[in-house]
């Protein structure tokens, strides 16, 4: 048996969505709920078939078309003729959105396309001390460097009793994030404010390493040698994993 | 170098001096800022020279010319030679974006700053990876805190943003409701359209207010 099946890159809910309309050719306006409600769930059979990993939010839509669906069932006459509103109208209004910007996204494809016809003069710096505006990624030397001169603040300072070891590398991540939650960034050698000796300042470069390590943190500096920032990474989901959601 | 006492600079050597330093930067370089390094007071006579430039260039049929960018000026190569440039450059280049990173850009353009979760409401997917690509290529950063719950973070385009498209500043993105028009046009030529019903009053009606 042979399928012939184009197939289709959605991008999301909306996306299926919109192709469905204008293959249709449906009035966005006036959708016909029930229509598009059998079309979306049989693309969404198919994708199936195909093994095609279906996100989440494709299913979410689903339940949303039959939930305005059986919302166009239920009578409307206690309804007040003029303020009455329709169950699809903000749906309406997402497709509008997002088709909006998809359009948007097309002329900047255009533009991306032009732009790369054409050449600037590359990325290089006459010399270090010209700092350039956009922040660079900070290497693990740059860090190393940077925790040398935390160190050597330390060796100013006499002190000569022994603390055991009281700070864990877990504990410090922690502590990291609170200042990161707080904070959309935070001073590399701020992290080393607190730590009264070699063994937590070592502990804190860890955590910070690890962390980067995970993609919870990014470290960047304006240019090679001056003050590094860290930051939260875009990636790292630790506030919304373990965030609780009351309604 | 040292011009004090004498009357203006000459034109021509002001003119020299910010080719120059267009040909040295590696990031376009504003009127302001180039009429401090040459050290006149009148960004109208920056702005002079930079037209003679590009008038001479043209004239004389080079390979590049100046273009404005991102609020600056830079050096730039004519579209024609893309061909035996990438020949040089081999793949070196970074890819295309891809549809959600552009959409996803194309969101953060027009609404910035905006969150991860408005971003998301409005594509309807999951952002997360994008986001981060996008930010791997600084297009966007982290431009401050929300109020909402848990303080989202908000982003924000750079000014590598512009550059990248080309765009001169904001005001040269392309304007939304001249691409919603564009909508309501493709759909009358593809079947006429049944105008919208009045929407519900007092429910956000900004959208299709002019089409009823």
């Amino acid at each position: 048996m042979t399928y012939h099946v184009r197939l289709m890159q959605f991008e999301g809910p909306l996306d299926l969505l919109l192709h469905l309309i204008r293959r249709d050719k449906i009035n966005i306006y006036d959708i016909p709920i029930s229509h598009i409600t059998r079309e979306y769930l049989a693309s969404l059979e198919i994708m199936q078939e195909l093994e095609l990993e279906v996100a989440g939010e494709f299913f979410v839509m689903a339940a949303t078309l039959m939930r305005i669906k059986s919302q166009m069932l239920l009578p409307r006459h206690e309804a007040i003729d003029e303020g009455e509103i329709d169950p699809r109208d903000e749906l309406v209004r997402n497709l509008l959105e997002y088709r909006t910007f998809k359009e948007a996204a097309h002329c900047f494809a255009a533009r991306e396309e032009d732009r790369r016809k054409v050449y600037q003069r590359p990325m290089m710096k006459p010399s270090e001390e010209e700092a350039g505006e956009a922040p660079v990624e900070v290497t693990v030397y740059d860090l190393l460097e940077a925790l040398k001169g935390v160190l050597k603040n330390l060796s100013g300072q006499a002190i000569y009793h022994i603390i055991p070891e009281s700070v864990t590398v877990e504990q410090k991540i922690e502590a990291i994030r609170g200042s990161l939650a707080r904070r959309s960034e935070v001073l590399f050698t701020e992290l080393f404010g607190a730590a009264i000796n070699k063994i937590e300042i070592i502990v804190t470069f860890l955590a910070i390493l690890e962390m980067i390590k995970l993609q919870e943190i990014v470290a960047r500096q304006m240019s090679h040698g001056e003050d590094i920032w860290l930051y939260r990474s875009a990636t790292g989901s630790y506030i919304e994993a373990g965030g609780t959601q009351d309604g | 170098m040292d011009d004090q006492g004498t009357f203006e600079r000459d034109d021509k050597e002001i003119e020299r001096e910010i080719e120059a330093l267009l040909f040295a930067s590696d990031t376009p370089l504003s009127a302001a800022k180039l009429a401090s390094l040459v050290g006149t007071a009148s960004t109208r006579r920056v702005l002079a020279a930079i037209g003679t430039l590009a008038d001479f260039y043209r004239e004389a049929n080079r390979g590049f010319t100046i273009v404005e960018v991102a609020g600056g000026y830079q050096l730039s190569t004519l579209p024609e030679y893309s061909g035996v440039i990438s020949r040089l450059f081999k793949g070196r280049k970074k890819g295309k974006l891809t549809q959600p990173a552009l959409e996803t850009l194309a969101i953060i353009a027009y609404k910035q700053p905006i969150s991860r979760m408005q971003i998301e409401a409005i594509r309807g997917v999951n952002c997360d990876g994008v986001l981060s690509t996008l930010i791997e290529r600084e297009l966007i950063s982290i431009s401050g805190r929300g109020d909402g719950i848990g303080k989202p973070f908000l982003y924000a385009t750079t000014k590598k943003f512009l550059e990248y498209l080309g765009l001169k500043d904001f005001r040269d993105l392309p304007d939304l409701a001249e691409l919603e028009r564009r909508f309501a046009m493709d759909a009358a030529a593809d079947r006429p359209l049944v105008p919208p019903p009045a929407s519900a009053s007092g429910e956000d009606g900004s959208r299709d207010a002019e089409k009823q």
